[in-house]
């Protein structure tokens, strides 16, 4: 207490003082003269980020080697990764430079956590899939090659055909190359949102939590990560959005030229995927309407323009070159729609969250334990509180920003698309959707965490300065680890083995050996499969597989008793060979892949009956070429 | 070019990148080459040029260069796809040097004045701690990927052993190649069995596998009347189980 006339109040020491959030500054165009770099807390954190991988790192290689490891290790892991890095960004001190480099580290420290699952090779269902388109472009040298499991993919070729141009130039695998494109995808992200919420708000502070806080929603660690279009997609579809941004913010005479990278993100998203190019053209058509509401819609430089070369690039790209997408979406979208109605009018009950679904079922899985469950529903229950409060700091201080009204319109709309997933047949459209809303969610919720932090250092002048960021980064953390249980099946969170080592030498799951042997020995055949077994066929093996319900191949391979409707189908399609895998999980496109475990490592596999494998062996032309027990190879025209 | 000396540097970047990636022998050297060329320069170089008036700050220079590279590979597979030649290693390179050089040819001709460098000039300063801790950061790292990209021990897997059977290809008379694959946790010892369907003894035959290992024969028919097909039936017994059949499988050969 510094010695002043009683009744004055000394200025606390700085160290004491109130921490304020710090003010935000209207939006202004990036200086030219870059600040002096500082690392700051980076190296620390970094090595933190390092050791928290190779924590995950090392649960991941215990569960592959069926060891068992506690799922807390693999959790700790994250967390180890994750706090240092949200309490970083909670201080007022680090300079923008550091807060990006902190996003970055984020991002890509998760993205490795995603790669020390896979044990170089693909094993997540839509990885398989474009795996196989990437690797027939680079065999063809040609793009929209047909992909059997799901035909609407190579009509999208814009990830396969940028991964193409690592693997025919270096002769890498689609695994390889795949993982340095998803990569620079990740980061492309990550940088992206950070910018983006720093033009909207004016605030580093703002911005590097923003995207921290993304990195919560539920698709981020896992799902994200994959080699799938959407991996893609997304980054482009931020990226034309930050080009967007930044126009608006730029002098008249230099807002020309972000069109410029506008067009071109927007040709690349049409290419890519199908969903996010719809969804570029409504969130375009969505900024205009925001422009509107926040009466600046005759200052800034039209959208009208832009958005007509979204819609006609979208609608040229669907009816010349992906007529099939209508079909593809149609019937998943009315399902949903329909389901919702159901669902709403009481006809069919909800869904139940992370109760085991018949897949799960099938593979002898049951529900999430209750710990689990909590963490997940009250990460959203924190980001549903934080919701109202982030909303009317928007709106007091942006809403003259179109973008701030847009993204906070975003983060209501999540909750809606969360809601979707208590509808059976409209959860995954929700879940997909919920990736992009979230970005509106963090933004929002990152004022949220900075009112925290202010509040509590006014309220608790005596405590201690770190308190405040500490329950900040306690929610966040807690928010990226149940985004984390609710993104991917409890069960499926660590690896299971499939490929391991006996007295030296490598074996691999079944599924993969058949698959395996029939590109070796049937390099030109044509088969029927389950999701799983086709999966693999069609990456690594590069040969033709049906699965699933369109055609009902499914049906064909899971009844006891061939129906007359059966051959017939198989020869229209001409499906020579049959695999017929009684393990029931093989219908399960993401735990069909690894070995049968046994105790205490896993369950024994649910079969079938042997009935199914029967029915083929009455047919006198056929012929059982392969057996492995579980799975078995026939050749309907053996005798020819 | 001149004195623009990070558009010549992206341009030789570019070049050297390319003939590196499409010559050298080791994949290794070819992805570290290729990679810049792929998700960096393009970027740049169009960014450099749009830009090139009023330069963008670093992070956005960063942001665009990568996220503009992306874009770049996604439409440039459709462009070679619609060119002779296809998509190819060669045509890659050359598509993507194009555009580099393109980019910076653009950027230097609209740029108000020649300038030293648009790339930073300061780097942060690295103390003896702050390098200790980067490092351990990338040994982390690399430990991590080298862990999870190693085949490991597996204790608690179900093994199995695969049998098949195809019609010998290009034999001069009737047969059949028959594969036994161990994916078993152990060594075992087999006895294959190979029927005909028109009788006549059964061939029989002692294996021993160990673990990974795979063993194929081929293994001749004889048929009564020449291209009438034959069925041939080929059993497998683990020794340590003789009276139970471990695997079955068959083939239809075209008589001899």
């Amino acid at each position: 207490m510094s010695s002043l006339t009683p009744g004055v109040v000394a200025p606390a020491p700085t160290s004491e003082r109130p921490a304020r959030a710090a003010p935000e500054p209207a939006a202004v165009a990036p200086k030219r003269s870059a600040p002096p770099a500082r690392l700051g807390r980076v190296p620390l954190i970094a090595f933190l980020a390092g050791v928290g991988l190779l924590v995950c790192a090392v649960t991941s290689a215990l569960s592959r080697a069926t060891l068992t490891p506690s799922p807390m290790i693999y959790w700790t892991g994250l967390l180890i990764i994750v706090l240092p890095i949200i309490y970083r960004l909670c201080s007022p001190k680090p300079s923008s430079g550091e807060r990006l480099t902190l996003v970055c580290l984020l991002g890509m420290a998760l993205y490795g956590v995603k790669l020390a699952r896979d044990s170089l090779i693909y094993t997540f269902p839509d990885e398989l899939v474009h795996a196989f388109n990437a690797d027939q472009i680079a065999l063809d040298h040609q793009l929209f090659n047909a992909n059997s499991v799901l035909p609407v993919t190579p009509d999208y070729p814009g990830l396969e055909g940028a991964t193409s141009a690592l693997m025919t130039m270096t002769g890498m695998s689609s695994f390889g190359a795949g993982i340095v494109v998803v990569g620079a995808a990740r980061l492309v992200l990550m940088i992206g949102l950070f910018i983006l919420f720093r033009r909207i708000s004016g605030s580093p502070r703002v911005a590097g939590l923003g995207a921290a806080i993304y990195a919560g929603n539920s698709n981020f660690l896992l799902w994200g990560g994959q080699f799938s279009y959407q991996s893609l997609a997304l980054p482009l579809f931020v990226l034309v959005f930050v080009a967007l941004s930044e126009r608006d913010a730029a002098p008249r005479a230099a807002a020309g030229a972000w069109v410029v990278p506008i067009v071109l993100g927007m040709v690349a998203v049409v290419l890519t995927h199908h969903l996010t190019s719809y969804l570029l053209l409504a969130t375009i058509l969505a900024l205009m309407l925001a422009r509107r509401v926040a009466g600046r819609g005759e200052s800034m430089p039209a959208l009208w323009p832009l958005a007509a070369v979204a819609a006609g690039l979208t609608a040229i790209w669907l009816a010349v070159v992906a007529p099939g997408t209508a079909g593809y979406l149609w019937s998943p979208l009315s399902s949903a729609f329909t389901s919702i109605l159901e669902t709403l009018t009481g006809q069919v009950s909800s869904r139940s969250l992370f109760g085991a679904d018949e897949s799960a079922r099938a593979a002898g899985v049951g529900s999430a334990p209750l710990a689990a469950r909590i963490v997940s529903f009250t990460s959203v229950l924190v980001l549903l509180v934080a919701l109202p409060f982030g909303l009317r700091r928007v709106w007091r201080r942006y809403r003259r920003q179109p973008f701030a009204l847009l993204l906070g319109a975003a983060g209501i709309g999540f909750f809606g698309a969360l809601g979707m997933r208590f509808v059976s047949s409209a959860w995954e459209t929700g879940n997909r959707a919920t990736e992009f809303l979230f970005i509106g969610l963090a933004f929002v919720s990152a004022f949220v965490a900075l009112l925290v932090i202010s509040r509590f250092a006014e309220r608790r002048p005596h405590a201690a300065p770190w308190l405040g960021p500490a329950l900040v980064t306690s929610a966040v953390g807690l928010v990226l680890v149940g985004g984390a249980i609710s993104g991917w099946p409890w069960d499926a969170q660590l690896p299971k083995p499939v490929r391991a080592t006996v007295e030296g030498r490598s074996i691999e799951s079944e599924p993969l050996g058949v698959a395996r042997w029939a590109t070796e020995h049937l390099p030109e055949g044509s088969f029927a499969g389950s999701e799983a077994d086709a999966r693999f066929f069609l990456a690594p093996g590069g040969l033709t597989a049906y699965a699933g319900k369109n055609p009902d191949i499914d049906n064909i391979l899971k009844e006891p008793v061939l129906k007359s409707w059966h051959l017939p189908t198989l020869r229209r399609l001409g499906l020579r060979y049959v695999v017929v895998d009684r393990r029931r999980r093989s219908a399960d496109i993401i735990r069909g892949y690894h070995f049968e475990l046994r105790p205490p490592a896993g369950q024994p596999d649910l079969v079938l009956p042997r009935a199914v494998v029967a029915k083929f062996e009455q047919l006198p032309p056929a012929a059982r070429v392969f057996h492995s027990g579980r799975v078995a190879v026939f050749d309907l025209e053996a005798r020819g | 070019m001149r004195g623009h000396r990070d558009l010549v540097v992206a341009t030789a970047t570019a070049a050297l990148c390319a003939l590196v990636a499409l010559i050298a022998p080791p994949e290794g050297v070819r992805l570290v080459a290729a990679a810049p060329l792929c998700v960096l320069l393009p970027g740049y170089a169009i960014t450099a040029a749009v830009f090139a008036p009023a330069p963008l700050g670093r992070s956005q220079v960063l942001l665009f260069s990568v996220g503009l590279s992306l874009t770049t590979l996604a439409t440039g597979g459709l462009v070679l796809h619609l060119l002779p030649g296809g998509v190819r290693g060669a045509s890659w390179a050359t598509l993507l040097f194009g555009v580099v050089f393109a980019g910076c040819a653009i950027a230097a001709r609209r740029r108000p004045k020649p300038r030293r460098a648009s790339l930073p000039r300061q780097t942060p300063r690295l103390r003896p701690t702050h390098g200790a801790l980067l490092l351990g950061a990338v040994l982390c790292t690399i430990a991590a990927l080298a862990l999870s990209w190693s085949p490991l021990p597996a204790e608690n897997v179900v093994g199995y052993t695969q049998l098949w059977m195809l019609p010998a290809p290009g034999s001069e008379g009737a047969g059949v190649r028959i594969g036994v694959g161990s994916a078993e946790r152990r060594s075992l010892a087999y006895r294959l069995e190979v029927r005909q369907q028109d009788g006549g003894a059964p061939v029989s035959s002692r294996l021993v596998l160990e673990p990974g290992q795979k063993s194929v024969r081929v293994v001749g028919v004889r048929g009564r009347s020449p291209g009438v097909p034959v069925r041939v039936t080929a059993l497998l017994y683990r020794e340590d189980r003789p009276g139970k059949v471990y695997r079955r499988v068959s083939a239809w050969v075209q008589g001899a």
